[in-house]
């Protein structure tokens, strides 16, 4: 290095500004780490929660490609659920063409890829937005995506639940939201992405973080202008990304929160941690096991959370952050779960929040806000460095890119150690074309099931499903009369969301298929059913949820809404 | 002054290289599939021996009987070490997750892979394949309510077996 000017890092930060370059350094990071990816393209994740979210995938790819229908009906589940409806699924989103075109599995893998790129990106947006340059702009944009749980997941199965490394994009369009409204439609684009993607934890979990955020920006905005109107706005504004998320994924979220609201998930834990664990443990010290709770389990590099007690301390920084410290903090109090009678406990007595797991689990979100106040105290770190003669600009030109590089690096390579050669240990399946019938299955082999034309009666989901008590594992054909002796029915054809079937009947009788009934299907009694007349019947049993219809006008409004706001507000462009 | 890093055509081959990058995933991950296709297998029954997946009936009926022979123990233990009484969805996840292991162990001690061995005990079930004496088998008595079981209530096996 021929001297140790403000112009190198100057040169750094321009040269990293420029978006090619900077995208070809995170994805250059995310394959070192994630290597492993590309290792038994056709085996499935050694973990349960892999083979969990490959079965749900496999199923929602089969109806697209097998039986060309929207995947609304998921008959290999329990005996017949909703999969449209689902809150675990993520077959609506923009990475979904991957396991289409690669397979399930593997395809699953890559959009953990483009999920981690975009998130970094997102991330360097958001830190530019808050000024912070250079090297502090990279450790803004890599610690979030690149943190303990992002690899953590890859490793243990938690596909969609990386969702939430959309969220930097959804505050950087809220934040430009406030001063040019057509930003909010991006924002609003990946919150929709987000709940799309397996969002019944990343999603309420946000949700709650921006409505924070927009309360503090409401008050820090009522004691600068005294006007009730212009501190109502960034509510307003988080309302508005709220609905045009929800509305972008309508046809699937209104489902969804029929089925949750419905059907809520069966949760009785109460955990509890200390405020060691809650505000530093988590975040600080490096994974050594892995699970839910144990120190590390969103770990963001120990010199990222050095530069974030930093900006808490230094009153520039603090200035600077004050919102995002104060939602950090907020977040960290929730990990504390039952050890205070506040915040966790309130949020486990409203809907849907009632209904997420363990507090440290507010960690992956919280991390977020974090990251960006350790970025912006690296910032002021850097420039307090350049305003302290040649030692200071020295340090500044050499310390702080070492201490990024090495947290980076870290950060990279033990995620890489996280997935290890043996993570894609599931046996690969065969296609088994064949007529569909219900089994016994097992749900502690997931992903088989589908590969074999074969739904799995034993299955397993938080959400508490009804099934009926007359769905059998071992019939010679899945559509029956109820009394045998009235004449015969036979299948015609069979695809998820329809059965077409030919009955003829010397008297009166009811059809049985040996399918869970659910709203939308055309008659019931407990499974699918209908009664006919006697003589010759062609019968099609569809589905089509009247919710995904209320789901699709929401979505269609939305897209109408989105186009006046960009109309009407015309957005400068993205930086 | 504008930086030269930001002319057009630094920008211009940044971009490039950038798609370059992209390309070659894409590619490396195109290559690993035409190299490891997606298995398929016929699910007809060919022959006067009726076999399926290269295997005789009289062959799967025999490994059909070496799996099943389990499950009384592994249904005593779920009933005995499962929480209510009647025999419903927590009984059911607690025997199949001790069912899991069975079929990965017979499966790899016949040398068939684990889905072939799920596909025998589901036709052996299906078509009533007489099972060995001493075992009965419940495929009909078994009604799922929807009882899904809190979490943290009992440790699950974690790894594969």
């Amino acid at each position: 290095m021929s001297d140790n000017s403000p112009r190198d890092a100057d040169r750094f930060a321009d040269l990293i500004d420029c978006t090619p370059v900077r995208l070809i350094l995170f994805l250059s990071l995310i394959l070192f780490g994630v290597s492993t990816i590309f290792t038994n393209p056709q085996n499935g994740g050694g973990t349960l929660d892999w083979q969990f979210f490959q079965f749900f995938d496999e199923i929602a790819r089969k109806t697209i490609l097998q039986f060309h229908q929207f995947p609304i009906w998921n008959p290999y589940f329990c005996g017949g659920t909703s999969l449209i409806g689902n809150p675990q699924t993520t077959f609506l989103v923009p990475t979904f063409p991957l396991v289409l075109i690669f397979g399930t599995t593997f395809g699953m893998r890559l959009s953990e890829i483009v999920m981690i790129l975009v998130g970094c990106e997102g991330g360097y947006r958001l830190m530019r937005h808050f000024g912070v340059r250079g090297w502090a702009a990279v450790l803004g944009a890599v610690a979030f995506p690149l943190y303990g749980r992002t690899f953590g997941w890859l490793h243990d199965g938690q596909h969609g639940l990386h969702g939430i490394l959309l969220a930097p994009w959804i505050l950087y369009g809220y934040l430009r939201g406030l001063k040019e409204p057509a930003y909010l439609v991006l924002g609003g684009a990946f919150f929709g992405w987000l709940l799309a993607y397996r969002g019944i934890e990343p999603g309420p979990q946000f949700a709650l973080a921006l409505m924070s955020w927009a309360i503090f920006q409401s008050i820090a905005t009522f004691f600068h202008t005294r006007s009730i109107q212009k501190a109502a706005w960034p509510i307003l504004a988080g309302a508005v990304i709220g609905l045009l998320g929800a509305g972008f994924v309508g046809m699937r979220l209104v489902p969804v929160i029929d089925l949750v609201l419905r059907h809520p998930r069966v949760m009785i834990e109460k955990r509890s941690f200390s405020f060691f664990a809650a505000f530093v443990e988590v975040f600080f010290v490096p994974p050594r096991t892995r699970g839910y709770s144990e120190p590390g389990y969103a770990y963001i590099g120990a010199i990222t959370y050095c530069f974030f007690v930093i900006a808490l301390i230094l009153p520039r920084s603090r200035k600077r952050a004050v919102i995002p410290l104060l939602v950090s903090i907020f977040f960290m109090s929730i990990i504390l779960g039952y050890t205070v009678p506040a915040p966790y406990p309130v949020l486990k007595m409203l809907p849907l929040y009632k209904s997420l797991r363990n507090p440290a689990l507010y960690s992956f979100t919280g991390a977020m806000f974090i990251v960006l106040c350790a970025a912006i105290g690296a910032d002021e770190v850097t420039k307090w460095f350049r305003r302290h003669g040649r030692v200071g600009q020295t340090l500044a030109t050499v310390l702080i890119p070492i201490l990024v590089l090495g947290t980076v690096l870290e950060m990279d390579w033990r995620g890489r150690k996280e997935l290890p050669p043996n993570t894609y240990s599931f046996e690969p399946v065969a296609q088994v074309r064949q007529d569909f019938h219900q089994s016994r299955g097992n749900h502690f082999l997931h992903p088989i099931w589908p590969y074999l034309d074969r739904g799995t009666l034993s299955c397993y989901d938080e959400t508490p499903f009804p099934t009926s008590d007359a769905l059998r594992p071992d019939l010679a054909a899945e559509e029956y009369l109820a009394d045998p002796s009235a004449g015969d029915v036979k299948r015609v054809e069979w695809t998820p969301n329809r059965i077409e079937l030919s009955a003829n009947l010397t008297r009166p009788a009811t059809v049985l298929v040996n399918q869970n009934y659910d709203s939308g299907w055309s008659a019931s009694v407990g499974l699918l059913a209908i009664d006919l007349p006697a003589g010759e019947h062609h019968v099609t049993l569809r589905i089509w949820p009247k919710l995904v219809t209320v789901g699709l006008l929401y979505f269609l409004l939305t897209v109408l809404a989105s186009i006046w706001i960009v109309r009407r507000w015309p957005p400068t462009p993205l930086e | 002054m504008k930086s030269p890093l930001h002319s057009k055509l630094f920008v211009r081959v940044a971009w490039s290289l950038f798609a370059l990058e992209v390309a070659i995933v894409l590619s490396w991950a195109g290559a690993l599939v035409i190299a490891n296709p997606p298995q398929t297998a016929s699910a007809e029954v060919t022959g006067p021996e009726r076999s399926q997946f290269g295997l005789p009936e009289a062959k799967r009926q025999e490994l059909f009987r070496d799996l099943v022979k389990g499950e009384p123990a592994d249904r005593a233990t779920a009933e005995r070490e499962s929480e209510t009484a009647i025999w419903d969805r927590n009984h059911d996840s607690f025997y199949h997750q001790r069912e899991w292991p069975r079929i990965v162990q017979t499966a790899h001690k016949h040398h068939i892979p684990t889905w072939e061995m799920a596909a025998i005990l589901d036709e052996g079930l299906r078509a009533h394949w007489p099972p060995p004496p001493g075992v009965e088998l419940r495929c009909d008595d078994a009604p799922l309510r929807s009882t899904t079981r809190p979490l943290s209530q009992r440790p699950l096996i974690t790894g594969a077996p």
